[in-house]
């Protein structure tokens, strides 16, 4: 990773800067934090992250392993470590903008053409476009091969009717990355075609979903004859597939170990947040506490490194392979076991609290969204799935319809 | 996804072709068994052929001049080999205090009979079980003129079956030191270990003569202690490897209800859990390698963090091993119990994890 442009004195002096910038702009995580992570779902939140972003991109800190030539800075993968530990204990506000660049933007970079990264990568990098990503189906969860949602040629156009479904931010987003059906003559993972779609395109419509925390970040999307220039189409036509698994592989990573164009999963929030609920409560010097807090410390440790390797090896032009389902599963697993930990701590009053009781507020939130952290982004069944076939070269789960034309398939 | 060099990578690749070809498992088997011995001249002829003894030894002192990260790469294959060879005990723990001694003059001719494979050393700092680290050193350093004497005893030491010199550490009166003394004027009762591949042994001497290495060196002590878990994490994370190998290879073969047993998803996804342990040890123990080897002072953190992960990757992988092997995974005839009983072995030496877990913890500052 060592280039002329991360010598020491030259990461010295990024310190530095990313230091004084911080302190001059950044927003420290108090107790608070949590509260409007909850309600980051909301427009309003969306535009004070915009705005974070845009002046995060005008000092020249978005980005900062990206090509220059795309609105990134071209720095190295230290730079990217340093910013994290200058960045850790400061709201980065991202989680709005986590689809566009954990996802959306890599699978651009990589797939896209020249036109469309010009275009859209160094707004995305701005905060200023936030994109979602439409995969799955209501029936096509974790076989995502087998959509339906069907795109046909007309002109100089595609036409798009169909439907998606818990869609992250479809709600505020202004494009989309969309996988559609567009031949049923050939096996299912031969017939599919990503685009880009704008979504205030006359026939998109997106309706909130609630979820069982409470809130309602994602959303099911129906595309009633919806029209996309020719243009917007993103690798080949039929041979969307590879393209949609890079996405996904991103995702693995961006989800459990942190990334996008941020630094996120920098620090190690839920050993901080854990360690002081655990002197809150008096536990500090508790065998079995202090056992379980260094355990998560690890995990959060190890995942980060795994995170940092990855990426490093992302930057080093290796696409992320199926290990990315190493950070998802571990991620999913620290996210159960640090809200377990935290009901544990807080015992009665982690079940029922009165008002203002933010920690206790917290962390119920945590318990509420930890089981759908771990279905996000695919389940820990099929991660285990993909490690055992893809990276162990384990006989596959039999599939009766992988070879049958599309027309053929079962589907629900 | 490692991180390693291509030079890192062809040391690694030389060294493990040379011990499955005099060390395949079959043979460590009926070495531990007792019914094949290890050749007098084995290591001396290592040491000629690959430079392994001197590895991490500076040229100077007829060594090869490498350093951490490739010793972690080097312990990974005798790790995953199990090889009966004095590689941890002494091309890496026995050799770390000389490393980190100042004083040419006092620490040649031992680096120099250590490089040349002719000479084995052991470290000597643990005297009761469950010490970790060890801060209260019992045994005493007394010093006559120029000379030191040293009396007590130490346990858990990997020596190979007896070393030619033990490095102990010592109270003096003016702090902890470090004294090498000969292997020829230490009592040594060799202990019965689960671990079957590797000797252990408590030593005892009565005002023994000594060699100073060190005096008033806690700091040193300290540095030692983080070394030996960062070394020892390599070593296991090799081990978690090999075993992994051994099950995924053996669940794509093996046939029961007509299918592979691969194929099921209950033993894939125990595969699958171990890949994810493995790898992140693996992330920890090599990111822990590098860091010793850009010569950080403060090892602290990533020595724990590598002894817990590796640890636990390695002792979950033996279990699954003998899991997918079934019936035949717990037969003395399989493998499987070697990697088994190394593994709750190399757990327990150099601070067992939960040990290592409150270490990280204090090292938190909380």
């Amino acid at each position: 990773m060592t280039t002329s442009t991360d010598t020491s004195t030259d990461l010295e002096a990024f310190r530095a800067e990313v230091r004084a910038w911080f302190k001059a702009n950044g927003k420290r995580i108090d107790d608070h934090s949590a509260v409007e992570e909850a309600d980051g779902e909301t427009v309003d939140y969306l535009a004070r992250a915009r705005g974070f972003m845009n002046k995060l991109y005008d000092a020249g800190f978005s980005g900062l392993s990206w090509p220059k030539e795309y609105g990134g800075q071209s720095l190295t993968m230290n730079h990217q470590r340093v910013f994290n530990e200058e960045a850790n204990g400061y709201d980065l506000q991202s989680s709005p903008f986590m689809v566009t660049l954990g996802m959306c933007a890599p699978t651009l970079l990589q797939y896209g053409t020249e036109e469309q990264r010009e275009e859209h990568i160094p707004k995305m990098l701005r905060g200023d476009e936030v994109w979602c990503q439409l995969f799955s189906e209501p029936g096509a969860g974790s076989d995502v091969a087998g959509l339906t949602t069907k795109a046909v040629r007309d002109g100089d156009e595609w036409v798009i009717n169909g439907q998606k479904v818990w869609t992250s931010g479809a709600h505020f987003s202004k494009f989309g990355l969309i996988v559609t059906r567009t031949n049923v003559d050939v096996p299912k993972h031969k017939g599919i075609t990503m685009f880009i779609v704008d979504m205030s395109s006359p026939g998109v419509t997106v309706r909130p979903l609630r979820q069982m925390s409470g809130g309602s970040g994602f959303n099911e999307v129906f595309f009633d004859n919806v029209r996309v220039p020719a243009s917007n189409l993103v690798g080949e036509v039929d041979h969307g597939w590879m393209a949609a698994i890079g996405t996904l592989m991103n995702e693995r990573v961006s989800i459990g170990a942190g990334g996008g164009g941020l630094g996120r999963g920098s620090g190690t929030p839920q050993f901080d947040n854990l360690s002081e609920l655990a002197t809150h409560v008096g536990k500090k010097n508790d065998g079995a506490t202090r056992q379980e807090l260094a355990s998560i410390y690890v995990e959060e440790r190890l995942i980060q490194i795994l995170g940092d390797r990855m990426r490093a090896g992302m930057k080093a032009g290796k696409a992320p392979g199926p290990e990315g389902s190493i950070a998802k599963l571990s991620g999913s697993e620290l996210g159960k076991r640090s809200a377990d930990m935290a009901m544990t701590l807080l015992a009665e009053s982690g079940q029922a609290w009165t008002d203002g009781d933010e920690i206790a507020a917290r962390w119920a939130g945590s318990l509420l969204g930890s089981p759908g952290g771990a279905i996000a982004g695919g389940t820990p069944e099929i991660m285990r799935n993909i490690l055992g076939e893809r990276s162990l070269g384990l006989p596959k789960e039999p599939q009766v319809d992988r070879d049958m034309p599309f027309k053929d398939v079962k589907t629900n | 996804m490692s991180s390693m060099s291509e030079e890192r990578e062809a040391l690694r690749s030389a060294v493990a072709d040379y011990l499955d070809a005099n060390y395949p498992i079959d043979k460590v088997q009926r070495i531990a068994d007792g019914k094949e011995a290890v050749p007098a001249d084995a290591w001396l002829k290592l040491s000629q052929g690959l430079g392994l003894a001197g590895l991490v030894i500076p040229e100077e002192f007829g060594g090869q001049g490498a350093g951490y990260a490739e010793l972690g790469a080097v312990l990974q294959e005798f790790g995953r080999t199990l090889a009966p060879l004095p590689m941890l005990s002494s091309a890496a723990l026995g050799t770390l205090p000389f490393l980190l001694a100042t004083d040419d003059t006092v620490r040649r001719p031992y680096l120099e009979a250590l490089a040349s494979g002719e000479a084995t050393a052991a470290l000597a700092l643990t005297e009761a079980a469950g010490e970790w680290p060890v801060t209260a050193h019992e045994t005493t350093a007394l010093q006559a003129g120029e000379n030191w004497h040293v009396s007590g005893s130490k346990s858990f030491v990997l020596d190979n079956g007896g070393a030619t010199f033990y490095v102990v550490s010592a109270q003096t009166e003016n702090g902890v030191g470090i004294f090498v003394i000969d292997g020829a004027d230490v009592t040594r009762e060799a202990l019965n270990a689960i671990d079957l591949t590797r000797a252990q042994s408590s030593i005892s001497f009565e005002k023994a003569p000594a060699i100073a290495l060190a005096v008033d060196a806690g700091d040193t002590i300290k540095q030692l202690q983080e070394l030996a878990a960062i070394l020892i994490s390599s070593e296991q994370l090799g081990g978690a490897t090999a075993v992994m190998n051994m099950f995924v290879e053996y669940a794509k073969i093996r046939v029961q209800f007509g299918r592979i047993i691969g194929s099921f998803q209950a033993i894939k996804h125990m595969c699958a859990n171990t890949l994810v342990e493995v790898e992140k040890a693996r992330g920890a123990a090599e990111d822990a390698a590098d860091k010793a080897a850009a010569g950080q002072d403060d090892l602290a953190l990533s020595a724990s963090l590598a002894k817990v992960s590796c640890s636990e990757a390695f002792t979950n992988a033996t279990l699954t091993n003998i899991r997918v092997h079934g019936g035949i995974g717990y037969t003395w005839e399989h493998p499987a119990h070697l990697y088994f009983r190394r593994s709750r072995s190399s757990s327990a030496l150099f601070g067992t994890p939960a040990q290592h877990r409150e270490a990280l913890l204090v090292g938190l500052g909380y």
